[in-house]
């Protein structure tokens, strides 16, 4: 297992559509392991495939960040199959370090997914395990949680990404 | 599949960044051109007209910036958003600082967020003034409001007092033609606040015509030296086209002024057009060139 690099905003790969996994195997299985340990050493509580620079429909969620194995789930090709209710929090995200603010994302979910075995699970989620599911589904379509803000939020955080971005050039 | 397939995740384009991206990312042409293919499909969409102004000053084109500020603080203002309106037009003045029609513009807007505040209070004080009772609907209320705010009276006295005068007289429909309100000499106590139609001062001349001194519309005032001054009616003052006024008497005048909290203020705004005195000037000097 190894720890790979986090790919940070303005990375293309981060606005690419990621395409569904065909084939599982243990190319797939060493990613997610990678990506597991990947998430815990940020230390965050969801990763998502771009994030590391595959742009595969593949995302991990644990927020217990490692410390209870029954928290972490393994995604691969999931869909929200179901939303309902709406809850508002703040929301960071590895790939965009330094920046929060606050989400309106569903109350609870149902999702539809394979595990990291292939096989095929529904899961009912609700509060922060759905907030950080949507986030990383969002990912897995191009989507950042800054893409949810609005008005004055969106110009705060377009001025934050500009200086993420300069310090990225610097660095 | 292996894993080093993978990663990269095939060519980018860069359709698939966001226009906020490319804002950050200073690729203002793309952010241009995809802002300008946006507002052809939703051209009332001001966040797009503002984000186009941010990328127009980068690309230092001021003055399509300017337009497309101008143009969002017109539309806020129309929705009352003055403040908001006021923010973009002072950014867009330090864009264009030579520019004085967007000094101009700023003047106008600060007037208007005034008189809207003003605006509340007065057609609550108009209500009192009998519309209700004469089946004036808001709409109509409006439109006497409309009439009334470009007069001096509006623009000088504050909402309170507007509400506090408005609330005090007496709402007059005066359709008849040639119908005399104040009589030359008459000492008849009262004031009259044109809201539409024309009232013309005159005076009897030879072979019982009359002689027109000067005409009065919306905003005008007649009778304040009257009411305030105790002097005579100057001329006669008839109704010549379909007459809406607001008529101040002796009494609303006195409970217009108990508590109040600038009652020399209210007074001289009253008294301010001076339109008695200049009538009567003008009959004196009619009369001394006769």
């Amino acid at each position: 297992m190894s720890i790979l690099a986090i790919r940070l905003y303005p990375d293309p790969v981060l606005r690419s559509p990621a395409r569904p996994v065909a084939e599982l195997g243990p190319e797939l299985a060493r990613l997610v392991a990678d990506m597991i340990e990947t998430m815990h050493a940020a230390p965050g509580i969801g990763l998502a495939a771009p994030q590391v620079g595959v742009a595969r429909q593949v995302a991990v969620v644990d927020l217990s960040v490692g410390k209870d194995p029954s928290a972490l789930h393994v995604l691969v090709n999931p869909r929200v199959v179901e939303r309902h209710g709406l809850a508002t929090e703040v929301e960071g995200c590895l790939s965009l370090p330094g920046i929060s603010d606050k989400v309106d994302r569903p109350e609870r979910i149902r999702l539809a997914a394979l595990d990291g075995e292939g096989q095929p699970f529904e899961l009912a989620a609700e509060g922060w395990l759905a907030r950080a599911i949507c986030h990383e589904v969002d990912h897995l379509a191009g989507v950042l949680f800054i893409d949810h803000l609005r008005g004055l939020r969106r110009e705060r955080a377009r001025r934050q990404l500009k200086r993420l971005v300069a310090e990225e050039v610097a660095v | 599949m292996g894993l080093k397939g993978w990663f990269g995740g095939g060519k980018q384009t860069s359709q698939e960044y966001t226009i906020d991206d490319l804002i950050v990312l200073e690729r203002y042409d793309e952010a241009e051109e995809r802002l300008r293919t946006k507002l052809k499909g939703s051209p009332q969409d001001l966040h797009s007209h503002l984000k186009l102004a941010e990328v127009y000053t980068q690309l230092r084109q001021y003055g399509k910036a300017v337009d497309e500020y101008g143009f969002v603080a017109d539309e806020y203002a129309g929705d009352g958003f003055y403040d908001k309106g006021l923010a973009l037009l002072s950014k867009a003045a330090k864009l264009a600082p030579l520019d004085p029609s967007l000094r101009a513009r700023l003047d106008r807007l600060q007037r208007e967020k005034a008189l809207e505040h003003s605006r509340t209070l007065a057609l609550e004080g108009l209500r009192q003034a009998g519309g209700q009772q004469a089946g004036t609907s808001a709409l109509e209320l409006g439109r006497l409001w409309h009439h009334l705010a470009e007069g001096t009276l509006v623009q000088h006295l504050p909402g309170d007092q507007l509400k506090r005068l408005f609330s005090n007289m007496k709402l007059s429909h005066l359709k008849e033609p040639d119908q005399v309100v104040a009589q030359e000499g008459s000492q008849e106590a009262f004031l009259l606040l044109l809201v539409s139609g024309v009232l013309e001062a005159e005076i009897p001349v030879a072979g019982g015509k009359a002689m027109g001194v000067r005409s009065f519309t919306s905003g005008d005032i007649v009778g304040e030296g009257v009411l305030l001054e105790r002097t005579a009616w100057p001329a006669n003052y008839r109704v010549s086209e379909p007459l809406t006024a607001l008529r101040l008497t002796r009494e609303g005048l006195e409970q217009s002024l108990v508590g109040n909290p600038d009652p020399r203020g209210f007074l001289e705004a009253l008294r301010e057009q001076h339109n008695d005195r200049d009538v009567a000037a003008a009959v004196r000097r009619l009369r001394a060139g006769g």
